[in-house]
């Protein structure tokens, strides 16, 4: 089994309490159009758990799906999120706030496209197109959160992670 | 050492300044190609599409620039505001069932709609339908 595989009892407990986290966090900031703690959540679960994280985004993402039902959009769930991952991972080494804050600006203004992706794939290039262009204002707003979010919340946000990490999962 | 940091707070400082171009140029990408409006009388037609039965078809001659105006005025739809606009709660009279997962989609000449119903804008010949759905 690879090291990847292998999971410490507590680290599946604290990966479902994340995961939790995820959903709860989401659902609270639901009446603000895509205005989302997640994508702060995700690079701050990747900086500390790397791959592992990958547990913590599935299981949040198919939990997504049975409350809300596995419509369209959970086809694109099921590799937007992991984009953001792969950019957390690339940069793992960066500790700045601004420096997050800016990645997760972009990747606001990157989650529309990349759902568009999958709405081309099923009505054809120009429906994709025109999907992503009347959602804009909502990659905007997206972007302007993220950047705000990221950057009031990340050092904080580290701090709490590396002290959950030195006590649940050393 | 002030050196060493120099160059990393500029470079943050143009990382800002590019997310801040790219949001522009966004703005300007979605003024460019979003649907536009037209104003003047129009002739337009909705077919409502039910989960069963036939459907009906209803022709309107509108200024009405949007459709969910159009549909509203001329009293074919109801529907609850969200924040994401208007959203569909019945046609013609006919309720989706939320609990049986049912909605109103909205489609232009067969294809689906990428805007709201007050968001999408009507033009001369246009023919809508509004089909009751199950996700």
């Amino acid at each position: 089994m690879s090291p990847v595989a292998r999971l410490h009892i507590r680290e599946l407990a604290v990966f479902g309490l994340l995961a939790a986290l995820l959903c709860v966090s989401k659902f609270a900031l639901s009446g603000l159009p895509n205005i989302e703690p997640v994508s702060l959540l995700l690079i701050l679960y990747t900086l500390s758990y790397g791959k592992k994280a990958l547990y913590i985004l599935y299981a949040w993402v198919l939990f997504e799906g049975l409350l809300y039902g596995f419509g369209q959009w959970f086809f694109s769930y099921l590799y937007v999120w992991l984009a953001l991952w792969g950019l957390a991972m690339l940069f793992r080494r960066r500790t700045g706030a601004v420096f997050w804050a800016v990645v997760s600006g972009f990747y606001g203004l990157l989650f529309g496209p990349l759902c568009a992706l999958s709405w081309g794939v099923l009505h054809g290039p120009a429906a994709g197109f025109s999907y992503w262009v009347s959602g804009i204002p909502f990659d905007i707003a997206h972007a302007v959160g993220n950047f705000i979010l990221a950057l009031l919340l990340f050092r904080p946000l580290r701090r709490a992670m590396d002290m959950v990490n030195r006590r649940l999962c050393p | 050492m002030e050196n060493a940091k120099t160059p990393s707070k500029k470079k943050l400082l143009l990382g800002v300044l590019a997310l801040v171009l790219v949001i522009g140029a966004l703005i300007g990408v979605y003024f460019a190609f979003s649907p536009k409006p037209t104003q003047g009388a129009k002739t337009v037609t909705v077919e409502v599409i039910p989960l069963e039965g036939e459907g009906k078809e209803y022709t309107y001659h509108t200024d009405a620039e949007y459709l969910g105006q159009l549909l509203l005025e001329e009293e074919l739809i109801e529907g609850t505001e969200s924040e994401y606009g208007l959203y569909i709660t019945a046609v013609d009279g006919i309720p989706a069932d939320e609990s049986a997962n049912q909605w109103w989609a909205i489609s232009k000449s067969g294809e689906m709609a990428t805007t709201g119903v007050d968001t999408t804008p009507i033009a001369d010949g246009d023919h809508f339908e509004l089909t009751l759905s199950v996700w």
